[in-house]
């Protein structure tokens, strides 16, 4: 572990190396005071974050993104960045900070940083109508991870889960908190793991049965034209491995610049510009 | 660099190799088999296949092996035709889909290099066949053929290498080979340095036996090209070709 930091320290210095030789020098008397914040997102899970056809970015990340430095009075730029890379190059230094409906979960709090959640809504299942899978009833009420008042609820949904998912398959996205998840608390279900949400193609092909994530983004996605087959179901879950909610990631040393996100995110949090936010791209209020 | 994590990340490495290994041996070899059926049609000039190979290699040739196997696995899986039929059985599983798109890159490619190799026999050793008595099947099996393929021998060697990597594509459908793990690794660790070194480690292990096999070969279908041996060795070897 020791080891690593000091690869990661080696990496970062090279990289600060190069900013210092090419960006302009007023450029990096600023990054210090955090005036200008460069942000990256994944642009491709709306309606959190998506990337229009001309290229720009938009969503519920990106609105909030803009509000928060806005109100932080700093000069930001937002870039799209795969998400399996999207932890790793934020400790390179490629950006400061990532708003990519990202869940603050222990794993991910051991290698960066979270401010307070700005999202919740806990996670679920989805799968098409045609599938037996369709039969298992959508519970609306979200089961805590660990939570002691909900251990025998918890307990009670994995045996029936359990039972359901004999002989199917579940799609999953790599490195979010669902896989961690199914590793976990399902671990004799077969997955297959995506780079991407190419999971939801395979589930229109039939290739997996079901695939898991967050209920905000799976409430707008059954809603898109083209996705009438597609029905929700089982229990919601949240807390314990995954995570309280949505939270903004930045590099652990960078104190300052969390303290300053907390802060802005409650300022949006006390005078309803979340609500509005969150109104405008889920059509209900996600803030936790 | 971590030690402990990076021979750990071998280790959990190792079991995406039998997954390589065999996507990689049965593309190389089913995209040889068409790859011949494909230079021998060109080489002929079987008019109207001749054009039908034409077209498929410029195509798979022309666009990048990524694209073809999300047009084969995502795409084809849209049409409701094709998972109502037969194909569905295969091309449902993401392997055979893998598979499929690199046997048909491959054998674009291979039969370009089985193209050239086939031009290149001097046509004084197929007269000469000839006026043995050799004609068709027997004069390809016996003399077009071998002579082809000496020639074929180090420019596929290189492809062969490339399928290699080639299969590292597979993990984007799924696949559990070693780039599947490795990808699965660093998503659990975000630790990306370890576990490409690791993974590259791999590669290159395997490339590396694959070059000396294919040296191998060489020296064995070329015997005059062979170092010169010792004096004795010589004299042994000669001793064999002596009637």
């Amino acid at each position: 572990m020791k080891v690593t930091r000091l690869t990661q320290g080696t990496a970062a210095a090279l990289i600060a190396l190069c900013a210092h030789t090419f960006l302009p020098a007023q450029l990096q008397a600023q990054e210090k005071s955090w005036d200008t914040i460069r942000i990256a997102t994944e642009g491709a899970f709306p309606p959190f974050n998506l990337t229009r056809q001309d290229g720009t970015l938009d969503g519920y990340d990106v609105d909030l993104s803009n509000a928060l430095c806005e109100r932080m009075k700093a000069k930001c730029t937002i870039i799209a960045q795969p998400w399996d890379g999207i932890i790793p190059a934020l400790n390179a230094g490629k950006y400061d900070a990532i708003v990519a409906a990202m869940s603050a979960n222990p794993e991910r709090a051991k290698v960066v940083s979270f401010t307070i959640p700005y999202a919740a809504g806990g996670v679920t299942f989805l799968t098409s109508k045609d599938n037996s899978l369709a039969d298992v009833p959508y519970v609306d009420t979200l089961i805590r991870l660990q939570d002691p008042k909900d251990a025998d609820k918890l307990k009670a949904a994995l045996a029936e889960l359990n039972t359901a998912f004999a002989g199917k398959v579940a799609g999953l996205q790599a490195s979010t908190i669902a896989t961690e998840f199914f590793h976990k608390y399902l671990p004799d279900v077969k997955i297959r793991e995506y780079k991407g949400n190419e999971a939801e193609l395979d589930l229109a092909a039939g290739r997996v049965d079901m695939i898991m994530a967050s209920l905000m983004y799976l409430s707008d996605l059954v809603k898109q034209d083209g996705r009438e087959n597609l029905v929700l179901f089982g229990p919601r879950f949240g807390g314990g491995l995954l995570g309280q909610g949505a939270a903004i990631a930045v590099r652990q040393d960078d104190d300052a610049l969390r303290e300053k996100l907390d802060a802005a995110l409650e300022e949006l949090k006390a005078d309803g510009t979340m609500k509005e936010i969150s109104m405008k791209w889920f059509g209900f209020d996600v803030t936790p | 660099m971590d030690f402990e994590f990076l021979s750990q990340t071998f280790v959990a490495l190792l079991p995406g190799i039998p997954v390589t290994l065999e996507l990689a041996t049965l593309s190389l070899m089913l995209g040889a088999g068409l790859a011949l059926a494909f230079a021998v049609v060109r080489v002929r000039r079987l008019r109207p296949l001749n054009w039908l190979v034409i077209g498929y290699v410029y195509v798979f040739r022309g666009t990048p092996l990524l694209v073809q196997l999300f047009i084969i696995y995502y795409g084809l899986a849209q049409f409701p035709e094709i998972r109502s039929s037969f194909a569905w059985t295969y091309l449902r599983e993401p392997y055979w889909c893998a598979l499929l798109a690199l046997a048909l890159n491959t054998a674009a490619y291979g039969s370009e290099i089985l193209r050239g190799a086939l031009l290149s026999v001097p046509r004084g050793q197929i007269m000469a066949a000839q006026a043995c008595g050799m004609s068709g099947f027997l004069l390809f099996r016996r003399i077009v053929f071998p002579i082809a393929l000496r020639q074929a021998l180090p420019a596929y060697g290189n492809e062969f290498i490339l399928m290699i990597k080639a299969t590292s594509l597979a993990s984007l459908v799924t696949l559990a080979d070693v780039t599947g793990i490795a990808a699965r690794i660093i998503a659990e660790t975000y630790r990306p340095v370890e576990v490409f070194v690791a993974a590259g480690t791999i590669y290159l292990a395997i490339s590396y036996g694959l070059i000396l096999l294919v040296r191998v070969a060489e020296t064995r279908l070329n015997p005059d090209r062979r170092d010169p041996a010792p004096v004795a060795g010589v004299g042994a070897a000669r001793k064999e070709v002596t009637p």
